[in-house]
């Protein structure tokens, strides 16, 4: 099978100290997959870097086979993302926000653009400026962006962010109803084990920048009785006290 | 260039839909009409003719140049990088299937397409005022030398606006790059004076080079020189802005 991402050596250290090291990963077409860890462990490092937002010290991500540091476009021509938090321009309405978003992806028009608000249940507010949208619809307005152009790949960091229980629940279909009906790939970070055990196919545990384990979710549930479990487990095994 | 026409006309939207466009219209708007009251009052009041028609646009400019248009370009430069990182919307367009020379381009484009607009309308706007406060004096030579002074004057403002863009990418603040620039600003006026013989080097002694373009008699070795003088910075400036802003962590 094409591997939607595969990940070598990919090494970022901050002066503090932090940041990712040494990650090595692949991820299939169709993976729904769960990248967990504590806060600091490295998640968000490593999808910025993904996003080519940062530059590794060393390694490469390679999105349907291109580099990420070489061939930018064509590897984020099928990504859509949300890195760290869901931003639009305040000073622009909803529908505003994605009519500029749309014009990197020559397919997406206004039918797309109301679509994708529909989805997110922004629609109603499709004329209203964004700076006036709470935390949850600013989130759905980065999900309904991040959807515009039918991606391949979508890279979501904590995408529940902000979201009420609704918003979760309807989050929670849409990845499943993406990646079942458009095979869809996902890469999701996410501090909410529950909703993680509920989305997730497979599952990669980070911690102290380095990637400890990666399982499919179906081997950790006949293993352990929830991934909360398996989660302290790995994180005890590598060292937490 | 792969994104790029789809980058710059977002930049272009964006400035559209700010209030600091606005405002400058509306300071140009100012500026031609406290000048044309002053030359009017002094017309009337003192019985001197300070300037025609197709003089006063020419007069607008020698302040316009120094004061709005230099401010105004440095304001938009500071908005579209540092105002981007700071709010974290610099992403937004980062993500997108386009490489980051393409989004920088996109920038600068829109910045010299702001200063270019900013001229014409201030041009246009003062020769209009001119035109109706002193009709008698307008000629076809006046408003060739008044279209020369303006298009000319565009470079050297360009150019500054590369070097703040440059700065801008050097410093995170943009508050720390207004206040250097406004320094630059004035340090170059001040070795200007105090090293003339270098003066060509300090781009904003160059800010009224239109006078040679003007001049009756056409110093066109001057004006190649600075043009040189210029091109050279200004590719310069781009250069380095751009290392920088490739090279940054968003």
């Amino acid at each position: 099978m094409k591997k939607a991402i595969e990940i070598t050596g990919l090494t970022k250290i901050y002066k503090n100290g932090r940041g990712i090291s040494d990650l090595n990963l692949e991820v299939d077409q169709g993976d729904i997959f769960g990248f967990l860890g504590p806060n600091g462990a490295g998640k968000t490092t490593a999808m910025k870097m993904m996003a080519g937002l940062i530059r590794p010290d060393s390694g490469d991500v390679k999105i349907f086979g291109a580099s990420v540091l070489d061939s930018y476009v064509r590897a984020m021509k099928d990504v859509g993302c949300i890195i760290e938090t869901a931003e639009s321009y305040p000073y622009l309405t909803a529908n505003e926000n994605l009519k500029l978003f749309a014009r990197f992806y020559p397919g997406v028009d206004q039918n797309r653009i109301d679509e994708c608000l529909k989805i997110t249940g922004l629609f109603k507010y499709k004329n209203e400026k964004s700076e006036k949208f709470s935390l949850g619809m600013k989130q759905r307005l980065g999900v309904a962006a991040a959807i515009l152009s039918r991606p391949k790949l979508l890279i979501l960091d904590e995408p529940l962010n902000g979201l009420d229980v609704e918003g979760m629940l309807d989050m929670r279909a849409l990845i499943k109803r993406l990646a079942e009906e458009e095979g869809t790939t996902f890469f999701i970070s996410s501090h909410l084990i529950h909703d993680v055990e509920l989305t997730c196919t497979r599952i990669g545990v980070v911690y102290g920048g380095k990637l400890v384990n990666v399982e499919y979710t179906r081997n950790i549930l006949s293993d352990y009785a929830s991934l909360e479990n398996y989660f302290v487990s790995e994180v005890d095994r590598n060292g937490r006290v | 260039m792969v994104g790029f026409k789809a980058a710059f006309l977002n930049e272009t939207t964006k400035l559209l839909k700010k209030k600091k466009i606005l405002a400058a219209a509306v300071l140009s708007v100012l500026a031609v009409m406290i000048g044309q009251v002053a030359v009017t009052a002094i017309k009337h009041g003192f019985g001197l003719r300070v300037v025609g028609s197709t003089e006063f646009p020419l007069v607008v400019l020698s302040i316009f140049i120094y004061t709005i248009l230099p401010l105004f370009a440095t304001f938009v430069a500071i908005d579209m990088f540092n105002g981007e990182f700071s709010s974290n919307t610099m992403k937004i367009t980062l993500t997108r299937p386009v490489t980051r020379f393409g989004v920088y381009s996109a920038k600068v484009l829109t910045l010299a397409l702001f200063i270019a607009a900013n001229l014409l309308f201030v041009m246009m706007f003062s020769f209009v005022a001119g035109l109706l406060f002193n009709p008698s004096s307008a000629s076809w030579l006046g408003i060739v030398r008044i279209v020369l002074a303006y298009s000319s004057s565009f470079l050297p403002v360009f150019v500054f606006s590369l070097l703040v863009v440059w700065f801008c990418n050097l410093l995170r603040g943009g508050l720390s790059v207004f206040f250097l620039s406004i320094l630059v600003f004035v340090g170059f006026k001040f070795l200007d004076i105090v090293l003339s013989h270098y003066s060509s080097f300090f781009i904003t002694s160059m800010f009224d080079w239109y006078t040679l373009w003007i001049s009756e008699k056409i110093n066109v070795f001057k004006i190649l020189r600075q043009l040189l003088i210029l091109l050279g910075s200004g590719i310069m400036f781009f250069t380095a802005g751009f290392y920088l802003f490739d090279r940054k962590d968003i």
